[in-house]
Formats: C-alpha cells, structure tokens, sequence
C-alpha cells in the first residue's frame, strides 16, 4: 500500500501573494450603458480643450465694454419683468424703438452674476467657447476619421476668430448655435428624426439669444442650394434634383426652423430687425464692424487660414459638397466686408481645413490611412468625468463654489475698467444732475457699478443711439475746437475721459475754466462744471 | 450622394403640405399678433419708407394761446399804432425772401389786407408761400420751389439758400399761428395738396436732437392739444411726447437756442398754457413742474440783468453778472431781440413768471423809443427782429396786430401812406435782415 501525502497546506499568509497574477481586467463585462460610454479620443479632446477652458475661464479677464450693457439691460428685465419696446436706460434714447433679440442672453447673465458673480460669468463664457470647440471638433473627427483633424479644425477656429471671442457677450451663444449647425451641414444625415425635433427647438432658443440665427437659416438655405447642385451635376437632369428627397427634407427643415424663430417676444419684426442692426449709419464707426484688413492680426490668420484652405482643398482626394463650398466663400465674403463676421466663417474655415488636410496627407503618410477608432469603454467615461470634475475646480468659479473664496473683481475685469474712477462716483456726496459725458465702452460698467443717478449720454449699443446723438458724441471724444458748445447743447455736467484714448478732449477741458477736476488717476479724469446748467 | 427621387422616403404631398400649413400659418399668426406699430415700423423698413404717421389730425385749424393782458400802461394806442406802422410788410416782390414773409404773417395774419399796394396783404403773403407758382414769380422757374411734395406729406426747404426757409418748421409754425386750416391748399410744383401734409411731414421728419426745435414744438403743441393727443411716433419710429419735447427745450445752456434762447421759453410758456387749456393731458405733472421751474430760472435771470435803460442784452442769461460782461460794440439790434421776445413770452405768461412790473413797464417803453427813433430802413434791415416788437406789443393789449391796426385805420385813413414809396432798389434791404433768426 502506498499512501501519498497531500502537500500539506501552506498556512494563510497575512501578505498578499505577490506573484499572483490579478485577474485580467480585460476580460470583465464594462456593464457601462452604450450610451455613457466614451472612446479616447474623446479624452484627449477633453484634455485640449479643458486647457482652452481653463485659460479662458481664468485668465481672460471680463471686458470692460459691452458686456455691461448686456448686464444692464438683463438686469432691467429682471428687475420690471417685461422687455421694454424702446430703450429703457438712457435718457438721450427715450423712445426709441428697441427690438431686443438677446433678451434671454442678457437675463441668463444677470441672472448669473446676481447669483454667483463675476466668477460664474467667466466660467460661462470659457463654457461657451469650449462647447463650440467641442462641437467642431467632434464633426471634424468624425468627418476626417482623425483626432489630428480635429485639432487642426479647432485650433483653426481659435486662432482666426480670437479676437472675435474676447468679450462675453450674447453672440457666443450664437456662434455654439452656429457650430451646430455647421456641424449639421457638414453630416451626412441631415435628416434624422432628432434633426427634425432638436433643430426647430434650436432655432426658437437662438431667435431669444442672438440675431445671428440669420446666418444659420442662410446655412441651411445654402445646404439645400447645395444640395439641388450636386444632384443636378450628377445626375446631369434638372427633374432628378428638383426631386430630390433630401433637397425636399432641408427645405421643409429650414421652413420648421424659420418658423420657428418666431416664438420670441417680438414675433415676425425680429426679422428686419436683424438687417436693421447691420445698416444702422452708427455702425460705421464701430472699428470691430469694418472691413477685414491684412494690417490686423486676425487679418493675416484669416489669409494663412483661407490658403491653407484652398491648399489643402486642392490636395485632398475628397470631394467637397456645393453647399459647403458656398458657405465657405459666402461666410468668407461676409468676413472680408465685416471683420465681426469671422464669427461664421471661422467654424467652417477650421472643419474645412481639419478635413481635407488630413485627407491630402494621409496619401502619402501611411499611419494616418488606416485610423483605429478607439473603442468607447466606460472607463474613459470615468475618465472624461474625472477631468471634468478636475477642470471644474481648476477655474475661479470652482473655487468659488467649493472653497467659497471669491477673487477680487479688479482681478477679474479687463484693466481698461474704470474701477477707480467709479469708486470716486460712488463716494462722491453729490454729482451734477443731467446727461454725463463717459466713453461709451466705460457707460456700461459705470451705470452697472456707479451710482444710479448718473446718466451716460451714450453706451455700445450704437444702434439705438439716435444718429444725431452718436455723431456728436464721435465728435466729442476727438475733443474738437467746439467740445464747450457740444457740452452746452446736451446740458453736460459732468465728464469722466478717459486721459489715454480721448488726450485731446482731456487737454481742451483742462484748459477751461469753466470746469474742475474733481478726481484724477492714471486712466481717467473726472471734470465737473464749476456752474451747472 | 443618393440622388435617388424613387425612394419610398420620398416626401409626401401630405407633408409638404403640412409643414407649408406651419410655416405660413406661423408668419400669418406672427402678423396679425403683432402691435400695429411695429407693423408699421416693418412696413416702413421693408418699403425703406418713413414710418406713417399714427395721429389722426382732425381739428382744421390750430388752436391758439391768447394773451393774458390788456394794459395800456405798457403800450398805449397810439405807441402801438406808432410802432405798427412800422413793420407793415413793405417788401419787394423780387427774390422775396420767405423767412420775412414767415414773420410777417405770423404777426399781421392771413387775412388782413392793406390799402397800399406796396404793402404785402395777408393773403397775398399766404399765397407766396403755399403757391409755388406765386413763388417762382418772385425767385424765377429755375430757383427751388419752397414746398417739395413727396408721396402724402410737404417737405419745406430750409437752411439751404435764401430761397429757403431759416429754420426748420418756422414756415409751418407761421402759417399755423396765422390760422390757416388743415385744408387749405398747398400748390407744390406736383400737384395740389394742403397744409395738413405739411404738418404730416414735419411730424415725421422731426428728430429730437436736431438744434432748432422750438418752432417744431409750437406746431405741434398748436395741432395737437385740441385732439389731446400727447404722444405719436416720428419717421423713425421713434416714440414723441410732448414730455420729451420740454425737456429738449430745457437741456442746453439757456443762452442756446434761437434769438438768444428766447424762442424755446416761448415755447415752453405756450406748451404750459396748452396743457392747462387741455386739462393738463399734453404733459405730466413732473415735466409742468420742471418747466415752471425752469421759467422761474429765467424769470429770476431778467429779473436781474435788465439794463437801467430797460432793455436785455445778448448776454440775459449772466444774470447779474450780465451787465460787466456784456460787450460793448453789441450792436443794437440784439438788445431788440432779447427785449422784444422777452415782453412776447411775458404776454402769455401768468403773473407768478413776471419779473417785478416795473421792468416790464422799462423794457416796453425802451422798445417804443428804440423803434420811433430807428429810421424806416434800418427796421426794414431788421424786420424780422421788429416783427416780434409789434407783436409782443399787441399782445400786451390783449389784441393782434392786425385786429389792432385794422380798428385804428378806420378812424385814421392816411396811417399807410408813407413819405417814400417802395423802390426796387430796397429789395435788398430786407434780404440782408435776420440772417440769425
């Protein structure tokens, strides 16, 4: 008989078995829903534009221009709960007509600033820009089949339409309502069942934020145009394009959208509304409005950005549709008779380029032709997430809400802002009575922050400036020979100039007698008259 | 690409017709429910035409504000007579300049007629303006007709040439006060039509901030407050009142404005009167309460820079101070305004706005012996200064000058006979006066 001994049992050990393999994650079902699950590529985007997000949302610094006129008047909505149809602010405008399109903008951002400050505005807008970035970055991925053409594509986007991006203002919803719709353009299913639901509700909303739902419905009417002149080329039969089912499809959508766009306050008179801004005479001397010029650095992006355009179009194996090249020369046109119109042409320029760039190089480079589209996995949802909570505390706003530490606002507005100036304002015991003279880009900000009894004689909303109004007002700040008699006719008391865009006007009233400085610092000074009138 | 027209997921005519249901249903809907303003201020801007008027002009003639007093303290008969007599409207009909005509039918009236041919009758002043035949007949065919028709209003030439009206609405703000009718015809170059077209197109080609708005302030206040209407919207579509109006007038240095700044408290005064004539619906309390706040400023002011002779100088609104700063070389003339529009606005206005009554009584008699003493030419030089002379002196007898003449000529039949007839060669004259007002 033979017995063989069982090895006897190794007691337990109180450390792990190092040599052990663990079990092979790789294996294990990701119970993760399909729908939350994310691919790396979308980490990586998550990572560029965080970075874009936390530079924006914490290093520029709120403007110190239009912004607070928007504030102004969300402010006064809130405050009389009803949009006024003639200017509500300023005494010089009383009466005049006011189609007030960004209503909803502006009452979201006062809502915001009354509720979180000035830190929940800047996050706002560092949102804002990296969800237009996100949106043209998806299309361009998903259009080129390459991460590198969405970085290219977004990085196109930033760099041609910077300085367009620099204020907050109603207008960046506008340009995310915009990349959305480029990104439908772009698509190749135009017309899903969310388009038909999700795009008319998109429309509604932008018709409430900003009059650039104009440039989108021009979109859609260019990808239908678009459209009947691929077919027509193709098909070489002006009966099989007329008939064309998705030429049919966009024009009934862009129907639902324009109609639409009429669920606003002002109903069908927001549409001439839209041209009436634009042809406002006060316009013309607004520098963001004129022509594109090469002299100016977004000038020279747009140049490089449009060769590198017609280079990579030129290159590219892959056909560009009608209605894309329409949009990319129309936008383009605008953007050279308006340089505030890079906001639509920038979008397109970027997918275009991201898009037929990589398709020009991937003939020649041989690990761009055959991409592996990461697979979506719930762990880089938990990653996605994680740089999102990441992001979120990494901004002022973060801070703000987790830490309660609020920055200081000379730390957070542009240093443009008359800060000190209007601390005099609000501490003097009393100011002249009547119209003030103040530099538009400062009369938001001073009616926002100053006290509320001074009235600015203008602010940046031009287009509501009586023209007489706005040409005097041009006139004064170049401090011309008969500023006294301009003060006289508006019953000026009272000017705060700013000493480094208007020295001319600083000199001649310092040489007046008739009236004082009452306050004085690097940027402005704050002349009263020694006898009112 | 798929230009596939065959699919089965063709469109159906079911939702073609559907959605253009939508679609034209949602702008139908969108019209209909928006404010009949804003459905002009559409039109307007669609048609790239001025906005319609939305006042209903009713009344056919202007309502008028009536002088307060009859005191011959001030001005006896015969000063008034003396005075009169000299600014009866004896102009040339050659390259007749409208602003005198404009202030002498605001003084003697449409209806008045003379028995010296040399002497412009109120109807024949009438006709020079609103005839653009009777225009051309003094100014040539080739010169630019006075009135200029556009689709339903009258466009009055102003600031351009001597041909010209000076100031804007100054013709509308004469014919209103010289009681024409909304219906009385206007025969431009174009066809016929009438003042009411003028009124029309003042109304909207009014802009708040232009300089002069005292006349176009008058004519309003003088069309409207009969309809009690107190709001309407200009060309632009810009909102007016009658609020807005007086704290235009109010705004600027009080030594701005027309004649020295007489004219805007004339204005001002008259709107007051109106709104009291008017149940006080053409401004609100607040503004008729800055207004006689204002008026009370330039009570105070005359008040104290009156000159010991009686009259005011350029310089009234110095106060006090006036009198030290007033230059010396001033000519003469000035004072003429000042002192003339001051007793004029004074006229209509109630006692608590008077200056102490001893300077009124000053400045009257300064201005009958400035007038008696100045020579027919010079006046005739100035008309324009001395037509607001004759008039605030009529007022101050509760009476128009042309009322007042025409009583005193009949028991003085040789009062228009003049030692030297009119000769062509005092055209000029006239048209070298009132070039600042």
């Amino acid at each position: 008989m033979s017995a063989v001994l069982e090895k006897p049992e190794t007691p337990h050990s109180a450390e792990p078995d190092c040599g052990r393999q663990l079990p092979d994650a790789s294996v294990l079902e990701d119970r993760t829903p399909e729908w939350m699950r994310t691919t790396p590529t979308s980490a990586l985007f998550m990572l560029l534009i965080g970075a874009v997000f936390i530079l924006l949302a914490n290093r520029v610094p709120l403007w110190h221009t239009d912004l607070w006129d928007h504030l102004n008047y969300g402010q006064n909505i809130i405050e009389t709960r009803r949009i006024s149809d003639t200017e509500p602010l300023l005494h010089l405008c009383r009466g005049v007509r006011m189609i007030n399109i960004p209503w909803l903008a502006q009452v979201g951002m006062a809502a915001i600033n009354n509720r979180f400050g000035l830190t929940g505005l800047q996050f706002s807008y560092g949102l804002l820009i990296a969800m237009c970035l996100a949106v043209i970055a998806w299309r361009s991925v998903r259009t080129s089949h390459s991460a590198i053409g969405g970085v290219i594509a977004c990085a196109i986007f930033l760099k041609v339409n910077l300085n367009q991006l620099l204020v907050i203002r109603p207008q960046l919803v506008g340009v995310l309502f915009y990349c959305i719709v480029v990104a439908w353009i772009f698509g190749r299913k135009k017309h899903s069942k969310i388009s038909w639901i999700a795009m008319p509700l998109l429309y509604a909303l932008w018709a409430n934020v900003h009059g650039s739902f104009s440039m989108g419905l021009m979109l859609m009417g260019l990808a239908g145009i678009g459209r009947f002149g691929d077919v027509l080329v193709i098909s070489k039969s002006l009966r099989v394009a007329l008939l064309d089912r998705e030429l049919h499809r966009t024009i009934l959508l862009t129907q639902l959208c324009a109609a639409a766009v009429l669920l606003n306050p002002f109903g069908f008179a927001i549409y001439p509304e839209v041209f009436n801004v634009a042809g406002n005479p006060n316009i013309g001397s607004m520098y963001e409005w004129d022509a594109l010029t090469l002299r100016s650095a977004q000038g020279q992006s747009a140049v490089a950005a449009a060769l590198l355009a017609f280079m990579a179009i030129k290159l590219s194996p892959r056909r560009m549709h009608c209605g894309e090249m329409l949009a990319f020369v129309l936008t383009g046109l605008l953007a050279m008779w308006s340089a505030r119109m890079l906001n639509w042409w920038a979008p397109i320029a970027g997918i275009v380029i991201g898009t037929h760039l990589i398709a020009s190089i991937r003939k020649t480079t041989a690990w761009l032709r055959n991409p592996l589209p990461g697979k979506p996995t719930g762990l880089w949802t938990v990653v996605n997430l994680g740089q999102v909570w990441i992001l979120f505390a990494l901004t002022s706003f973060g801070v703000q809400m987790i830490h309660g530490r609020v920055p200081k606002a000379e730390k957070m507005v542009s240093s443009e802002t008359p800060l000190a100036a209007v601390a005099f304002l609000e501490s003097a015991e009393k100011l002249p009575r009547g119209i003030s003279f103040i530099p538009a880009e400062w009369a938001g900000y001073v009616m926002n922050r100053g006290p509320k009894s001074v009235e600015p004689m203008v602010n940046l909303h031009v287009h509501l400036i009586p023209e007489q109004v706005w040409s005097d007002y041009i006139r004064l700040v170049n401090g011309p020979s008969n500023w006294s008699s301009l003060m006289d006719e508006y019953g000026i008391n009272m000017a705060v100039v700013d000493k480094n865009h208007q020295p001319e006007l600083t000199k001649r009233i310092r040489e007046s007698a008739d009236w004082t400085a009452q306050y004085e610092d690097r940027q402005a000074v704050v002349y009263v008259r020694n006898k009112e009138i | 690409m798929n230009p596939n027209p065959g699919s089965k997921k063709i469109v159906t005519l079911r939702t073609w017709l559907s959605v253009q249901l939508v679609f034209g249903g949602a702008f139908a809907a969108s019209w209909i429910l928006l404010p009949g303003t804003q459905q002009q201020a559409v039109i307007a801007h669609i048609s790239h035409k001025p906005f319609q008027l939305d006042v209903a002009l009713k009344s056919e003639k202007a309502t008028t504000v009536e002088s307060l007093y009859d005191q011959a303290e001030v001005v006896s008969d015969e000063e008034l007579a003396a005075v009169l007599k000299k600014i009866l409207p004896r102009f040339s009909r050659d390259h007749l300049r409208p602003n005198l005509v404009e202030h002498a039918l605001r003084t003697w009236g449409s209806d008045i007629e003379f028995a010296n041919p040399d002497i412009i009758s109120g109807p024949q002043m009438k006709a020079f303006l609103t005839d653009m035949a009777k225009f051309a007949d003094s100014w040539g065919k080739n010169a630019n007709p006075l009135m200029i028709a556009n689709d339903d209003g009258i466009h009055v030439r102003f600031a351009e040439d001597r041909s010209g009206s000076v100031h804007h609405d100054h013709t509308l703000a004469a014919l209103t006060e010289a009681g024409l009718s909304l219906d009385d015809s206007v025969f431009t170059t174009a066809r016929e039509m009438h003042v009411r077209n003028i009124v029309i197109e003042a109304m909207r080609d009014f802009r708040l901030d232009e300089r002069e708005t005292e006349w176009s302030v008058m004519s309003f206040a003088l069309w409207l407050a009969p309809l009690k209407t107190a709001t309407w919207h200009n060309g632009e579509g810009r909102r007016i009142t009658f609020d807005m109006l007086a704290e235009r007038l109010m705004r600027n240095h009080k030594r701005d404005g027309v004649c020295l700044g007489t004219h805007r408290v004339y204005s001002l005064m008259l709107l007051v009167r109106l709104n009291a004539q008017n149940g006080g619906q053409l401004i609100t309390r607040e503004t008729h309460a800055l207004v006689m706040e204002y008026l009370t400023s330039v009570r105070d002011l005359i008040s104290a820079s009156q000159r010991p002779d009686g009259a005011w100088t350029s310089n009234w609104t110095d106060g006090a101070g006036s009198q030290s700063k007033t230059d010396p070389g001033e000519p003469l003339s000035k004072r003429v305004i000042a002192t003339g529009h001051h007793l004029e606005w004074l006229s209509i206005a109630p006692v608590e706005l008077h200056p102490p009554r001893e300077l009124i009584l000053k400045a009257a008699d300064w201005l009958i012996a400035n007038v008696e003493k100045t020579s027919q030419d010079e006046i005739d030089s100035n008309y324009t200064f001395y037509s607001h002379v004759g008039k605030a002196l009529a007022m101050w007898r509760h009476t128009s000058p042309a009322a007042f003449w025409t009583q005193w000529r009949s028991g003085h039949p040789d009062c228009e006979k003049f030692e030297t007839s009119l000769k062509e060669s005092d055209a000029t004259q006239p048209a070298a006066s009132g070039a600042a007002h």
